[in-house]
């Protein structure tokens, strides 16, 4: 895996494909690099140089608890641009990832960037306050929090099912790996590459023995059979379980 | 939800503002093929 480790001992993931003319991709909350594979193939093919990191606590960087603040973000892009040292750069950013992108320019100077573009962004602030009264009431994102504290799964199964992705609209067309592209980082970020797509999520999932998870002795047939139910279900399993 | 996009935009010097009728937050997903030709679009441009 290539990775860079900031002053502060994060080990950052990133991914550096193509020659040419380097676009560096800042993804959303809570996501990874990953969700920019549909820009990250189609600039490579035209030519272009395309790099994205995972943002320290996400995906295959560092799950550190520390750091999660904007100041942080910008330093460890600003880590990976001088790593690479990157000339005449293209900066795309998605929500919190426009917030690292602009906080970047804005703390580290614009000698390496050509251009930037950000969308569905957080700058130049999301939370309500007396000088920003159309932002969003504090009491929105804390909200967000208690949620996750309070049944993660269902909260990854909720946020993408909502405005996130806009499946709840009328007409909308749900595609389940664009929710479990959202769903598998919030699981596990460690192995969040491997788990990305449903299709391996699934069966990787039915397929941890039982006795991993809690010690079962390897005999116990009673415990492994629901995992065969479950794959046959699902018309995915290959293996023989 | 508040869009805070458009005081970007008028922060910015050379700012330019882009807007999609009805695109959901998650739009570099859901609507890739127009994302990635205007994203491109404005590399070139």
């Amino acid at each position: 895996m290539s990775t860079i480790t900031t002053k502060d001992g994060v080990e950052i993931f990133y991914k550096d494909w193509g020659k040419g003319q380097p676009i560096v991709f800042s993804h959303g909350w809570p996501l990874s690099a990953d969700d920019w594979d549909a820009q990250m193939l189609f600039f490579l093919e035209h030519g272009y140089r395309v790099i994205a990191h995972d943002r320290r606590g996400h995906g295959r960087s560092t799950q550190v608890g520390g750091g999660h603040d904007m100041d942080h973000y910008a330093d460890d892009l600003a880590a990976l641009t001088a790593h690479l040292d990157l000339k005449d750069a293209v900066h795309v950013g998605h929500s919190t990832g426009g917030g690292e992108v602009v906080h970047y320019l804005a703390r580290h100077g614009e000698s390496r960037v050509a251009k930037a573009a950000i969308i569905s962004a957080v700058p130049p602030l999301m939370v309500k306050t007396a000088a920003n009264p159309g932002g969003l009431p504090k009491e929105v994102f804390d909200g967000l929090q208690a949620q996750l504290a309070a049944s993660r799964a269902q909260f990854y199964y909720d946020l993408p099912a909502g405005p996130f992705y806009g499946y709840n609209r009328p007409g909308a067309k749900a595609v389940a790996g664009g929710d479990l592209e959202l769903v598998a980082p919030g699981h596990d970020g460690r192995r969040q590459g491997a788990l990305r797509r449903h299709r391996r999520l699934l069966p990787d999932r039915l397929h941890r023995r039982p006795e991993e998870d809690h010690g079962a002795g390897a005999g116990d047939a009673r415990r492994r059979r629901p995992d065969r139910a479950l794959c046959r279900f699902r018309h995915r399993c290959r293996q023989s379980c | 939800m508040p869009i805070p996009a458009p005081l970007s935009a008028k922060l910015l010097k050379n700012g330019t503002l882009k807007t999609y009728k009805g695109f959901p937050h998650g739009m570099p997903t859901t609507e890739a093929d127009t994302i990635n030709a205007d994203l491109l679009a404005f590399i070139k441009g």
